[in-house]
């Protein structure tokens, strides 16, 4: 029988499909995949600097920041054409019925290796640990301006997740508010605080471990998880054990902790799926107010192994047509976890 | 006299541009696609390049990294009608990317400057 189950922290419905549920196995089928259109010039890649705006920050091999005469391994650096333009004012005014800003806030992008690199898999645990320095660095260098409420960082791997050109990079965004699901998940986890006076995700973590379904892996300072409210077959999330809001805030063990999970989650999307495309991203709470408190931060990657059709647009309510109970088990399984 | 290519698909448009930089001394050379555009590029050797991005044939993207292997200093001036575009990276072998607008006042300065840093 389906069944509908809740998120407690975006405070959503989703179905699990049990009935016509798809065995693990069957995602990592060959499949003709959408390929981000090579380039023969690369902005990204070393020796090409100059076709990037002034970079912001550059990490040498060893996780140091360096300036711009020593070589590089990830380079952090401002959107050439921006979206978003950080020399406006963040006020709004009324237009009629509506609200307008100017389209203030922050876009860089994290270039994640001199080499042309295709896939962040392709980063060692070490140089993914430097690239999780390089955003905890650049989250802290963006709080200074007090203009900004929330910084979301993304990475788009593949076509078919957004990405429009090969080479490895995420991005930085940074908000004069909190974007919509930030808010709805700050909403959620608050509203599981004043009920019960402790955090959501805490509660989630307590409560997974005990039931032992859905951990896929733990380590000292973090848990990899199916969440029981699965919004996409194999959608993962990292949530560190120890209660924080602000990811910038991790501390040093924590970061290589993290950095740790990281790896063995991309290795097996890779490995062990057959590369399906996908989007990550960390949520971490609103920087300039401490009002959040009750937030978790934490990490989710989002597969692109179904699609959205019109019941999921109409009503807003996901259909997964896994359990994460299964894709868990699989994972759990793979020579990626099992090793 | 500094040479301009305008590669644009639209003929209104690309006339427009035309007229334009002409009026601000410039020469100006016109292709109607990517193809003929790489060919003018190869053949006439402009000191500036305006490129629209969607075209048929060879769109401007696909042009802009055609030229790029062979130059990466020629100013180019990529631009649509379309702000979607800033969500691609591939634009940045540009240096500029420009919204099509019936104001050509943000166009024509950014011609200027780019010519004149190429200069420098």
């Amino acid at each position: 029988m389906p069944e509908y189950r809740k998120d407690i922290i975006l405070d959503e419905w989703v179905i699990i499909a049990t009935d016509r549920a798809k065995r693990p196995e069957n995602f990592r089928e060959e499949k003709v995949r959408v390929q981000v259109p090579k380039t023969e010039v690369c902005p990204f890649d070393k020796g090409n600097e100059s076709m990037t705006p002034p970079e912001i920050l550059r990490m040498d091999s060893s996780g140091n920041m360096v300036d711009k005469s020593k070589d590089w391994l990830m380079r952090v650096v401002p959107n050439k054409f921006p979206a978003l333009i950080p020399y406006t004012s963040p006020t709004s005014s009324r237009y009629g019925v509506y609200m307008i800003m100017d389209g203030f806030g922050l876009h860089e992008v994290v270039i994640h290796s001199p080499e042309h690199i295709t896939n962040i898999s392709k980063l060692s645990e070490f140089e993914l640990g430097i690239l999780i320095d390089v955003y905890v660095r650049r989250i802290k260098g963006i709080k200074n301006d007090k203009r900004i409420e929330s910084v979301v960082i993304m990475l788009n791997q593949g076509r078919e997740a957004g990405a429009s050109l090969e080479h490895s990079h995420s991005q930085i965004f940074a908000l004069p508010m909190s974007p919509p699901v930030l808010e709805k998940e700050i909403y959620g986890t608050k509203r599981y605080f004043k009920k019960n006076l402790r955090c959501a995700m805490c509660d989630l973590l307590e409560f997974e471990v005990k039931e032992d379904k859905r951990v896929v892996f733990k380590n000292r300072d973090f848990f990899v998880i199916q969440p029981f409210a699965s919004r996409n077959p194999f959608e993962t999330w990292i949530v560190p054990k120890r209660h924080s809001p602000n990811f910038e805030n991790a501390l040093s063990d924590e970061k290589e902790s993290f950095a740790h999970c990281l790896k063995l989650v991309l290795d097996f999307f890779y490995y062990e799926l057959n590369d399906p495309h996908y989007n990550y991203y960390i949520h971490t709470g609103p920087l300039q107010y401490e009002a959040a408190g009750h937030f978790h931060w934490h990490f989710e990657l989002i597969p692109k192994l179904s699609i959205k059709a019109g019941f999921e647009i109409a009503t807003g309510i996901d259909i997964c047509i896994t359990t994460p109970e299964y894709t868990a088990e699989f994972m759990k399984a793979s020579r990626i976890f099992n090793s | 006299m500094k040479k301009i290519l305008v590669v644009e698909d639209e003929s209104p448009i690309r006339n427009l541009y035309k007229d334009e930089l002409i009026d601000e001394g410039y020469d100006v050379i016109t292709a109607p696609d990517g193809v003929a555009g790489y060919e003018m590029f190869k053949k006439d050797k402009p000191d500036l390049i305006t490129i629209d991005i969607k075209m048929p044939n060879m769109n401007g993207l696909e042009l802009l990294d055609k030229i790029r292997k062979e130059d990466k200093n020629i100013p180019i001036i990529i631009y649509s009608a379309y702000g979607e575009f800033t969500q691609n990276f591939s634009t940045w072998a540009a240096n500029e990317y420009l919204v099509k607008s019936s104001d050509l006042t943000e166009f024509k300065n950014k011609v200027r400057e780019l010519l004149f840093n190429s200069k420098s």
